[in-house]
C-alpha cells in the first residue's frame, strides 16, 4: 500500500467522512465529556487508542476464523462486541499496572467506551471497506488500521472542536430550554456544514 | 441478585449456559433463513440481469468467468440469449458484467448490460450504494409519482410504505440515462462525462458508477471479446 | 406505578431520545426517510423486548459481577436475530440501514433498560417498559425523519408532499439532521419547563 494510499484514507476519514460530522457514530461520549478540553482530549486519545487496537485484532479475528467457517453472518456483531469489552477490560487493567500515570488520564474514560458505537462502527466498517466476498483486497490490514486510526483522530478533532465552543457556551445567555445537549447539537449542525466543504477533497 | 451468584464456579457456569443458549439460537434461525437470504441474493441478481438486458430471455443468463490473469483476478459476467438456456435456437443478445467502484462514502456495484460487439451500453442497474442521502444516493431516486395526498386518496400509501411495484414501474433517471448510449462516446473532458448528466452535487458518485461501468466494458473488450471470433 | 404507566412512560415523560438523550446514533444515521426511520425502530424495538425478557427472567440467576457480559451476550444474540431476519425478508430495507443494524448492540437505550429495569423488575413489567421505550425511539425517529424527508426531498415515503416545493437539501444532509434534533430537544425541554413553571404557581 502507497504512501498517497495511506495519506487518502486518513484525509478521507479524518474529514470527508468525519465520524461524528458525517456519520454520527460515537455521538453519546461526543455530547456527554465534551464539556471543556481537558477530557476531551483525554477522551480523544482513549478512542484513538482503543480503535486501533480494536482493528488490529479484529481483522485477523475476521480473516482467519470467521470468514473461513462461513460464520460472518452469525457470529460477525457478538465476537466483535464481545472482543472489544474484553480488549477494553484488558488494556484497562495494563495500564493500571504498567503505566499509573497514563491510566490516570485515560483511565476513567475507559469503561464508557465500550459501548460507543464508534468502536464497534470502525471494526465493521473496516470489514465492508477492505473485504469483498469474505477475501481481503490487498493492503487490507495495514488499511484497516490506519483507517481506525484516522477515525480516532477525526473522532477527537470533532471532540476538542466542540469542547471549545462549548467552554465559550457556558459563558453565553442561552435559552433555558435549549442550554446544554440541545444547543450542542445545533452547534454540532453548523460545525458538520463547515466539515461539508471538504467533500470531494479525495476521492 | 442472590448472594450465593458471586462465587467464581457461578459465575463461569451462568456466562457458559448463556452463550451455549446463544449459540443454539443463533445456530438454529442462521438454519432456517439461509436458504432464504440466498434466494433474495440470487433473485437480486437476477433482476439486475433483467433490467439491464431486458431483451434477454429470462432463463437465458449463462454464469461465466473470465479467466485469472497475472494482473486481474477472476471477475464474473453473464451471457444473455434471447430463448432459455436449453433452447439451441437461442441467439446471443449481449453480455451483463459486474462491476464495482469506489464512490464517495461507499462501494458502489454496478451491473452494465452489452451488446455483443461490446460497442453500445444496453442498461446499467446500481446494485449497492451507501452514498449519502440527499447527495449520491439520488443515483437511485426515482421521480415522485403523484403527490401524498393523490396516494391517499387512491389508498396507494400502504404499497410505497412496502415499496411493492414501484421498482417495477419506474427507473432511476440517473440509471436511465445510460441505455442505448455508443461504448465511444463516453469521453472524459477534464472531470465529466460529457454525455452524462451528473447528480446535483455528487461528482464524484456521478463518476464512480460511469468509471466503473465504462471500465468494466473496456476490460471485458479486451479480455475476452478479442479473443472471441464473434459468436 | 401501574402497568399502563410503565408502558406510558417512555413513550413521552422518559422520552429515550428527546428527554433523555440516549441512542442518538442511529436517530440521526437513519432519519433520512420514513421507511428507513420506521424499519430502524421497529428492529430495535424488537432487539430491546427480547433483551428485556430474557434479562429479566433471568435476574435471579445472572451473577452481579458478570451481569454486563451477559447482557451483552443476550443483545447481541438479538441483534444477530434482526440483521439475519432483516436479510432474509427486507434486503432492500438491509442494505439502505446498512452499518446501523450491527450497531444496535450498542445502542445505549438496550443495555440502559436491562441495567435499570429489566433486571430488578418483573417479566411482564419489562416487557411493556421495552414496548414503552421502544415505541418512544420509533416515534422520535418518525418524527425526525417525518421533518427531514419533508423539508430535504420534499416528498413523504416517495410521494411529493406540496407540488412545486423546491427541497432543501441541507434537511437531509449531516447538518440538517443535527440541526432538527437540537431544536427538537429545546421543544420537548421548554414543554417540559413550562409545565414545572405552571404547578409551582
Amino acid at each position: 500500500m502507497s504512501f498517497s494510499a495511506i495519506f487518502a484514507i486518513l484525509i478521507s476519514v479524518i474529514f470527508v467522512n468525519n465520524f461524528v460530522f458525517a456519520r454520527f457514530l460515537g455521538l453519546c461520549p461526543y455530547l456527554g465529556v465534551s464539556k471543556d478540553t481537558s477530557s476531551a482530549i483525554g477522551m480523544g486519545m482513549a478512542v484513538i487508542f482503543v480503535m486501533t487496537m480494536a482493528s488490529i485484532v479484529t481483522w485477523p479475528l475476521y480473516r482467519y476464523f470467521l470468514s473461513p467457517f462461513g460464520l460472518e453472518r452469525v457470529l460477525r456483531t457478538t465476537s466483535f462486541i464481545l472482543v472489544i469489552a474484553s480488549l477494553v477490560q484488558f488494556i484497562e487493567m495494563l495500564l493500571q499496572k504498567v503505566n499509573p500515570a497514563l491510566y490516570k488520564a485515560l483511565g476513567i474514560y475507559l469503561p464508557i467506551i465500550t459501548t460507543n458505537c464508534a468502536i464497534l462502527g470502525v471494526a465493521v466498517l473496516n470489514i465492508d471497506t477492505f473485504f469483498k466476498d469474505g477475501n481481503p483486497l490487498p493492503g487490507s490490514y495495514l488499511g484497516s488500521i490506519v483507517q481506525a486510526f484516522g477515525a480516532g483522530l477525526g473522532f477527537t478533532l470533532a471532540m476538542v472542536l466542540m469542547s471549545s465552543v462549548r467552554e465559550r457556551m457556558e459563558m453565553a445567555n442561552i435559552p433555558r430550554s435549549l442550554q446544554g445537549v440541545p444547543i450542542a447539537f445545533v452547534t454540532a449542525g453548523l460545525m458538520s456544514m463547515g466539515f461539508l466543504g471538504f467533500s470531494g477533497l479525495v476521492k | 441478585m442472590k448472594k450465593r451468584g458471586d462465587s467464581a464456579y457461578n459465575m463461569i457456569v451462568v456466562l457458559a449456559l448463556i452463550c451455549a443458549a446463544a449459540g443454539l439460537a443463533l445456530g438454529a434461525t442462521y438454519r432456517a433463513t439461509r436458504g432464504r437470504i440466498e434466494t433474495q441474493q440470487l433473485r437480486e441478481r437476477m433482476a439486475a440481469l433483467r433490467i439491464v438486458l431486458p431483451e434477454a430471455h429470462k432463463d437465458g443468463f449463462r454464469e461465466m468467468s473470465t479467466p485469472k490473469s497475472a494482473f486481474a483476478a477472476e471477475s464474473r459476467y453473464y451471457e444473455a440469449y434471447d430463448k432459455a438456456l436449453g433452447d439451441a435456437s437461442g441467439e446471443l443478445v449481449g453480455y451483463a458484467l459486474e462491476a464495482e467502484g469506489d464512490g464517495y462514502s461507499s462501494k458502489i456495484r454496478v451491473t452494465v448490460g452489452v451488446d455483443p460487439k461490446g460497442e453500445v451500453i444496453r442498461g446499467i442497474k446500481i446494485t449497492f450504494q451507501q452514498e449519502t442521502p440527499g447527495l449520491g444516493a439520488n443515483c437511485e431516486a426515482i421521480e415522485a409519482e403523484g403527490t401524498l395526498w393523490d396516494a391517499i386518496a387512491e389508498g396507494t400509501l400502504w404499497n410505497a410504505f412496502l415499496r411493492k411495484g414501484k421498482e417495477k414501474t419506474s427507473e432511476p433517471r440517473f440509471q436511465a440515462q445510460f441505455r442505448g448510449k455508443m461504448f465511444d462516446s463516453f469521453v472524459k473532458v477534464g472531470n465529466k462525462y460529457m454525455n452524462i448528466d451528473g447528480l446535483t452535487g455528487a461528482t464524484i458518485t456521478t463518476n464512480a458508477v460511469a468509471d466503473a461501468a465504462v471500465g468494466a466494458v473496456e476490460e471485458f473488450t479486451k479480455r475476452i471479446l478479442k479473443y472471441s471470433d464473434g459468436t | 406505578m401501574s402497568k399502563w404507566q410503565i408502558f406510558k412512560s417512555g413513550l413521552f415523560k422518559n422520552n429515550p431520545v428527546f428527554i433523555l438523550y440516549l441512542g442518538l446514533c442511529p436517530v440521526l444515521a437513519t432519519s433520512t426517510s420514513i421507511r428507513d426511520g420506521f424499519g430502524m425502530g421497529v428492529a430495535a424495538t424488537f432487539v430491546l423486548l427480547g433483551s428485556n425478557v430474557i434479562v429479566s427472567a433471568m435476574r435471579g440467576v445472572i451473577p452481579r459481577k458478570v451481569r454486563i457480559p451477559c447482557f451483552i451476550v443476550v443483545i447481541a444474540t438479538f441483534v444477530t436475530l434482526v440483521e439475519l431476519f432483516l436479510a432474509a425478508y427486507q434486503p432492500e430495507l438491509s442494505k439502505s440501514l446498512g452499518l446501523f443494524v450491527p450497531l444496535i448492540v450498542v445502542n445505549c437505550i438496550i443495555l440502559y433498560r436491562a441495567e435499570s429495569f429489566a433486571s430488578k423488575n418483573t417479566v411482564f413489567s419489562s416487557f411493556l417498559d421495552a414496548l414503552g421505550m421502544g415505541c418512544g425511539f420509533t416515534l422520535a425517529l418518525l418524527l425526525l425523519a417525518f421533518i427531514r424527508e419533508g423539508l430535504g426531498k420534499g416528498t413523504l415515503l416517495g410521494y411529493e408532499l406540496i407540488p412545486g416545493f423546491e427541497p432543501a437539501v441541507i434537511m437531509i444532509l449531516p447538518p440538517g439532521a443535527f440541526l432538527t434534533i437540537g431544536l427538537l430537544m429545546g421543544f420537548f425541554n421548554w414543554r417540559k419547563n413550562r409545565g414545572k413553571a405552571l404547578k409551582c404557581d
